[in-house]
């Protein structure tokens, strides 16, 4: 070992503490709360699940009802023909989604403390 | 229609050159299978956090990088890559991401390191390490964006540091024991 090396090992210890503490603030600062975001063939658009409302989007094949109600969010209605999307149930926390393949929807909770699904090693 | 002296000029320019690049050849086949089977022993030893390995196969990219160059050790780690990758089934998905991006940017930091005067390759491996772990955490943090990954960061990047060593000293001795061996002229 070098005195080069034994500087540069150094310098990656404090970064490597440094990680944690500052890629969490960094994903911290860039999320917003408990919004879902809703892609469909008209574009992209962000609902806050914190107000209680109904909203309709237009899909491929018909229309797509989501309702906002005490902070989760579920499809009330849709056009499609299997209705996949309303047996998804409701959704609230971040990572999660429904989504309408026929009509080209899909919903995605937004937010920093997202759970994982699996761990394999 | 050739010339007889062109064709003794083309002979005489050819004949070295296929030499070169059998030489080449050899010598990519022989690390890529000695990084295939570190990686094979490395997959025994168990992993004390997941994401957390060995590194043992970049022990053969450190080799490759100090005795020929960055463009020989770039090739032999994205064939290992590919091939393990094709050997696991895990060629396209998540994991082969995760994996493509620490090699491409371990090669890249130890490139780097390897130029600067005064670093053993216990430092270059050290290098190589870290910045494997920190790229394969942004990919990850790129397919799954989850905090796990944030929360995993400072535990994976701490202990890459003494994994790195160990893989440098590794490197080291391959080198030295390898002294007398031929090298290809590149």
């Amino acid at each position: 070992m070098t005195r080069l090396d034994r500087i540069v090992i150094a310098f990656l210890l404090c970064a490597a503490c440094a990680a944690t503490p500052l890629s969490g603030a960094w994903a911290h600062a860039s999320t917003r709360g408990a919004v879902a975001v809703v892609r469909c063939p008209a574009g992209v658009r962000h609902i806050s699940l914190r107000e209680d409302a109904r909203y309709r989007v237009d899909g491929l094949a018909g229309s797509v009802i989501l309702e906002v109600h005490h902070g989760t969010l579920r499809v009330v209605s849709s056009s499609c023909r299997d209705k996949v999307c309303i047996r998804a149930g409701s959704i609230d926390a971040p990572g999660e989604a429904v989504v309408c393949i026929p009509n080209g929807v899909t919903v995605t909770v937004e937010g920093d403390e997202r759970s994982l699904d699996a761990l394999v090693r | 229609m050739r010339s007889s002296a062109d064709t003794i000029a083309t002979g005489t320019s050819v004949v070295p050159q296929r030499h070169e690049a059998a030489r080449a050849l050899a010598s990519d086949a022989v690390m890529l299978a000695l990084a295939c089977a570190l990686g094979l022993v490395e997959s025994w030893v168990p992993s004390p956090l997941p994401g957390v390995r060995l590194g043992l196969a970049n022990a053969a990219t450190l080799v490759v990088l100090l005795k020929w160059g960055w463009r020989p050790a770039l090739r032999v780690t994205f064939a290992r890559v590919l091939l393990v990758g094709m050997l696991a089934g895990t060629l396209g998905g998540p994991a082969f991401l995760l994996s493509a991006a620490g090699a491409a940017a371990s090669v890249a930091a130890m490139a780097c390191a390897a130029r600067a005067r005064g670093l053993s390759p216990m430092g270059i491996s050290a290098m190589g390490a870290f910045a494997h772990v920190a790229a394969q955490l942004t990919a990850a943090a790129f397919v799954v964006s989850t905090g796990a990954v944030v929360t995993l960061a400072t535990p994976a990047l701490l202990s890459c540091l003494p994994l790195g060593l160990a893989t440098g000293a590794v490197a080291g001795a391959l080198i030295s024991r390898t002294e007398g061996s031929s090298c290809p002229s590149r």
